[in-house]
């Protein structure tokens, strides 16, 4: 999804929160940072019952769901049916989702992106060896 | 090299190991809005591997009891041998023997918690 398609998807704003499920713990932290670096509040979950826990309990709504493919599928008929307002972006992989999350700030609070998407794969990619070490 | 009023502007960083989602939410928002750079791990073992991948934490806030194979113990351990600077808070219902900087039972206020962080951090 481009950013002009998430354009009319998030753009209640002040009310932009976004929820990243994302089992890798270390992937997960920079996509929460990169958004939270251009103005959402970010929810983490590192599974799809954590997520389910989220989008039942939160009281502010959550515009979007940035998933890991595996989790999201499992979300993605569950948000469809009780949460029809929330857009979830499957990511199939480190790049994928740095691009979604690059497409969200373009449309987001400051409408800007903190860094360009390839240094945030690099970044992944560089914690994610660092952490198998 | 980062010249060192840059580091000394730099938001602390404070690791928060909690595996019910919704208590390390909360804590996490609040202590983001207290002006802290939080990073959240739902497991002792996710806990390790952001302590393995970045140098920049100064304070570890966990729970004791975690389901997964390692608890909240065997990560003080760990710390204690292989992150000596880092500072652990332990946020527990029950007491623990094991040598930590600061211990909240719970439930802890949010106030409670930031008072402990901040005499920590000395700020």
């Amino acid at each position: 999804m481009n950013s002009t398609a998430l354009r009319s998807e998030v753009s209640d704003r002040g009310q932009e929160t976004v929820l990243v499920l994302e089992r890798d713990v270390l992937t997960r932290v920079l996509l929460a940072d990169y958004l939270r670096s251009c103005g959402y509040r970010v929810l983490e979950a590192r599974s799809a019952a954590e997520a389910l826990t989220i989008l039942r309990e939160s009281s502010k709504p959550i515009r979007v769901v940035l998933s890991d493919a595996e989790n999201g599928f499992k979300l993605s008929g569950w948000v469809k049916a009780n949460r029809p307002e929330t857009k979830v972006i499957l990511a199939a992989n480190a790049e994928r989702a740095s691009q979604a999350a690059a497409d969200l700030c373009d449309v987001g609070p400051h409408g800007k992106r903190p860094y360009d998407p390839q240094l945030l794969v690099q970044r992944i990619r560089s914690q994610l060896r660092n952490g198998a070490e | 090299m980062v010249p060192a009023e840059v580091v000394a502007l730099r938001q602390p960083v404070v690791l928060i190991v909690e595996d019910e989602v919704l208590i390390r939410l909360s804590v996490s928002d609040f202590l983001r809005n207290e002006g802290f750079t939080v990073i959240e791990a739902g497991s002792a073992r996710e806990a390790l591997t952001v302590l393995q991948a970045r140098s920049d934490v100064s304070v570890v806030v966990t729970d004791i009891h975690m389901s997964g194979a390692l608890e909240g113990l065997d990560l003080i351990r760990e710390i204690r041998r292989s992150f000596p600077a880092v500072k652990i808070v332990t946020a527990s219902a029950y007491q623990i023997g094991e040598p930590v900087e600061a211990t909240l039972t719970k439930p802890y206020s949010l106030d409670r918690l930031l008072f402990v962080i901040k005499s920590l951090l000395g700020i």
